[in-house]
């Protein structure tokens, strides 16, 4: 998670803390937290929408062997004892079950932030008040595109207008609320449209997600944009934010899921701000670390399998029904995990030798894995130009001279 | 010498797929250690997914989840009473 606003205009994120890894977290985070994953928990497979790019292959019926109240109230007692910060309630649709703000009660009361990720069209003004008052920290509400482009890849006419009452009803009971949007062909050119519309009702935090290739994502691979695509919507949206708050609309943006997006950042403050700009924002990022998979964000799935990230639910580490989630994560026999948290040290092809490798860790590995059949091959979506793969870093100031990091 | 143990039987539900417990032998002369789990519809796509995933190690096993009897001291079920919450 990048937050753009934050690195381009030195906005203190109001998001600080809701992930760790988002740029402006560590300064509220102790260190001991900080080496701890997010935990995004899928608390049931069902949902009342069926999307064509659903990670979780989410079902219009749950599925068997869901993890109880009881289970999951464990769970989280575990996940605490752990030191996990943040857990991210999940799906399918949480709200399909109707033990989520119990849960997210729970988490609260262990002294985790909770946070749900929704499609929002059941969010009522009550379940909002509900989850408020049970200490939900944020909701993530899913939208891609404007009404037409939205309900058509939603698979419901309406879906729309339902998740804008759906965001209405958390802002009304006075709950952070901010826009989850996956950038893809279809949906890439409703994305100013999008912010403009939700940033009238009340919205100020805008995270875009790029598509990994998990669950149905993969089968919508062709849907994904080309790297002259990607970049291109990656530089509109640093426009746009620098845009925002020229205007005096302090908006947060955040782009999720590509690490490219960091190296493309660095260079664009460099372009656009200069080079010490440009070194600041490197800083920022290479502390921040690259892409989390395996490492900084974890997945549990409905069943209680652990995965990797919430998006490769195609290879499970192990299930919590089995052993607590703390064994599991710090079990670095495993070779692939451990292979993971040292990939820099196995990252091949035009990862290998890139002068990002520190910001970004060659992207991400579930979409190396889905097209080169290789986790530490380049990431496919990568859009770096060569000259740009093969920079001084970190940038050094105008006259050749390095400063100190700030 | 007898086992004074007491371990409960876990279900593990299946998934979408079929899941499918893998196991590598790292090294020949290593012993043989249980991986995780990938999901693919036949044994001949599951060892692609674990080769792709542990293509340095020696042998791979794969065995069907459902055909695993899972006996732990601890499952998740035990666990819920535990007195020493977090
Ligand atoms: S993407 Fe979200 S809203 Fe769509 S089917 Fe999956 S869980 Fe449901
Ligand atoms: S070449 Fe690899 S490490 Fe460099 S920016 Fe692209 S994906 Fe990241």
């Amino acid at each position: 998670m990048i937050s753009v606003s934050k690195l381009l205009c030195g906005l203190a994120a109001a998001g600080d803390g809701l992930r760790y890894d988002d740029p402006s977290g560590p300064d509220q985070i102790t260190e001991q937290r900080q080496r701890k994953p997010v935990v995004v928990w899928n608390t049931t497979k069902g949902c009342n929408l069926y999307c064509e790019h659903c990670y979780a292959g989410a079902e219009t019926e749950p599925a068997t062997g869901e993890l109880s109240t009881a289970e999951g109230k464990r769970l989280i007692n575990e996940l605490a004892a752990f030191g996990v910060p943040v857990v991210l309630f999940s799906g399918g649709e949480p709200l399909v079950r109707d033990d989520v703000t119990e849960l997210v009660g729970h988490a609260a009361d262990r002294g985790i932030r909770p946070v749900l990720s929704t499609n929002g069209t059941l969010l009522t003004r009550e379940r909002a008040r509900d989850l408020r008052d049970a200490g939900l920290a944020y909701a993530g509400v899913s939208v891609d595109g404007l009404p037409e482009t939205n309900d058509a890849f939603r698979g419901e006419e309406g879906a729309f207008d339902a998740a804008v009452d759906g965001i209405e009803a958390c802002l009304d009971a006075g709950l952070k609320t901010g826009l989850r949007y996956t950038v893809t062909e279809r949906t890439v050119d409703d994305m100013p449209g999008v912010i403009d519309l939700l940033h009238d009702v009340g919205v100020d935090r805008f995270c875009f997600y790029h598509l990994d290739y998990g669950g149905r994502g993969a089968a919508v691979q062709d849907a994904d944009l080309t790297p002259a695509a990607r970049r291109r919507v990656v530089r509109r949206l640093c426009d746009l934010t620098r845009e925002y708050h020229a205007d005096g609309a302090e908006i947060e943006t955040l782009l999720v899921g590509n690490y490219a997006d960091a190296a493309f950042l660095v260079e664009y403050a460099r372009e656009e701000l200069g080079a010490t700009a440009a070194r600041r924002v490197y800083e920022y990022l290479r502390r921040n670390g690259g892409d989390p998979a395996g490492e900084r964000v974890a997945d549990i799935d409905y069943r209680g399998d652990v995965h990797l990230t919430q998006f490769w639910q195609g290879y499970a580490l192990s299930n919590v029904r089995d052993r607590p989630f703390g064994r599991i994560w710090t079990d670095t026999a495993n070779p692939l995990l451990s292979r993971l948290r040292t990939r820099e040290d196995h990252l091949s092809g035009k990862c290998a030798d890139c002068c990002y490798r520190d910001v970004c860790r060659g992207g991400s590995p579930l979409r190396a894995l889905a097209v080169h059949g290789d986790p530490f091959a380049p990431d496919p979506q990568c859009y770096l130009t060569d000259a740009e793969r093969q920079r001084d870093v970190p940038p050094a100031d105008g006259n050749g001279v390095s400063e100190p990091a700030d | 010498m007898a086992d004074m143990r007491e371990r409960t039987r876990v279900e593990r539900s299946s998934g979408d797929g079929r899941e499918w417990e893998t196991f590598v032998r790292q090294d020949p002369d290593s012993s043989l250690r249980h991986v995780g789990s990938v999901t693919a519809g036949s044994e001949g796509v599951a060892y692609e997914q674990a080769a792709t995933l542990f293509g340095d190690a020696a042998d791979i096993w794969l065995c069907p989840a459902e055909d695993m009897c899972r006996y732990a001291e601890r499952p998740l079920c035990d666990r819920i009473e535990d007195a020493a919450d977090a």
